[in-house]
């Protein structure tokens, strides 16, 4: 049984790209320079002004710099963007170019490592953008306790990925000493005459995949039960097909939001879980730390 | 935090431990985070189309080589302002 994330297939988008206007929108022709405001992520206003002193990454569009738009005690970390290349018409052909978008993804990523490395933030996905500074303001006033909820519940903590890489040759190498089933199978038919443990043998063999497949799956849950328990939360990720591609032996992928006090009780857990899986052919690999993206809405 | 990190990386390789790739960078950036609807928002329905298309395209350009690779090196280097 696999628990994979369940990914909609959004039809017709050519680029893997789309975008939508709200209706609130409206023309902004008639503005001296039609500018947009892209939006990164969001946070506790004066925590993120005392950043605002000090060298930042750069933006989006790197002709124009980062800036706060502050409401309330909230504020949201924005930059500038060009309508002639954010505006529709442009945007719609920029989507069907991939290098354009992972540019910008990355750099949008980096701008959102930047500040929860120094204060409490809660990350955007990618692609939000209003056509005026009021309304980021005014995003900011909606939304003020979901995103206030999000900002303290982050603070101190983040993102690691795990990966779990299963040597499918080892494991079924292993398995009839690893399932308690198939090795008292395996024992009995060393007692028997020789035809009713051929018999038996073949049996064994019959069920070593399913017997694998089994002890994988009771593997990634311990995993996930025993980091779950040295971190904050965890969630299982899909396996991107492009992914699974790249890393034959991927079997399963996690995120978990730890507190940056408990990452040497985290990565003991971790370490405790690849000792004793070794042997079985599995493999784990920490990756991160990463701003919790995986963990904005609550638990 | 320099500490922390030299005893990371002194660690066993029992436990790897490495950087996010730029796939999963991308799935992390285009496809998790608070969704806000903005007045244009713009949505990423499939990244491993973008990453094929990527993987093609990847030598393109200098500045997309440069955006895209400087990511492990941004965070390896805690202090991180390097621009």
């Amino acid at each position: 049984m696999t628990t994979r994330r369940a990914k909609e297939d959004e039809g017709g988008s050519q680029g893997g790209g789309r975008l939508s206007r709200s209706s609130s929108g409206g023309d902004t022709r008639g503005g001296a320079e039609a500018g947009g405001f892209y939006v990164y992520c969001v946070g506790a206003r004066e925590e993120l002004a005392h950043l605002f002193g000090e060298g930042l990454p750069e933006a989006i569009e790197p002709d124009a710099p980062l800036e706060l738009v502050a409401g309330g005690e909230l504020a949201a970390v924005a930059s500038a963007v060009p309508l002639s290349d954010y505006g529709e018409e442009k945007l719609t052909a920029r989507l069907a170019d991939p290098e354009w978008i992972a540019v910008r993804a990355m750099r949008h990523e980096r701008v959102v490592e930047h500040f929860a490395r120094r204060a409490g933030i809660a990350p955007l996905r990618f692609g939000t953008i209003y056509l005026r500074r009021e309304g980021v303001e005014r995003m900011l006033a909606g939304r003020r306790d979901e995103l206030r909820a999000a900002v303290s519940r982050l603070r101190g903590r983040e993102e690691w990925g795990v990966n779990v890489y299963c040597d499918r040759a080892k494991l079924l190498e292993r398995i009839v000493e690893l399932s308690p089933r198939l090795r008292g199978l395996s024992e009995r038919a060393s007692t028997l005459p020789p035809g009713r443990a051929y018999l038996l043998r073949k049996q064994v063999d019959a069920r070593r995949a399913d017997e694998a497949r089994e002890e994988l799956a009771r593997a990634t849950e311990e995993i996930e039960r025993r980091l779950g328990a040295a971190s904050e939360a965890g969630v299982r990720l899909r396996v991107s097909s492009a992914e699974a591609a790249e890393r034959r032996e991927l079997a399963a992928k996690f995120a978990f939001l730890v507190e940056r006090a408990r990452f040497a009780e985290f990565r003991a857990a971790a370490e405790e879980l690849a000792r004793e899986r070794e042997g079985a052919g599995l493999r784990l690999e920490l990756a991160g730390p990463l701003p919790a993206y995986s963990f904005v809405a609550g638990s | 935090m320099a500490d922390e990190l030299s005893r990371q990386t002194a660690h066993p390789d029992i436990l790897e431990q490495s950087d996010l790739s730029l796939l999963e960078t991308l799935d992390h950036v285009l496809n998790r985070g608070i969704v806000i609807a903005g007045e244009i928002t713009i949505s990423v329905a499939d990244v491993d189309l973008i990453f094929l298309g990527l993987n093609v395209l990847l030598t393109s350009t200098e500045t997309a080589r440069d955006v895209l690779n400087r990511r492990a090196g941004a965070a390896a280097t805690e202090h991180g302002g390097d621009d």
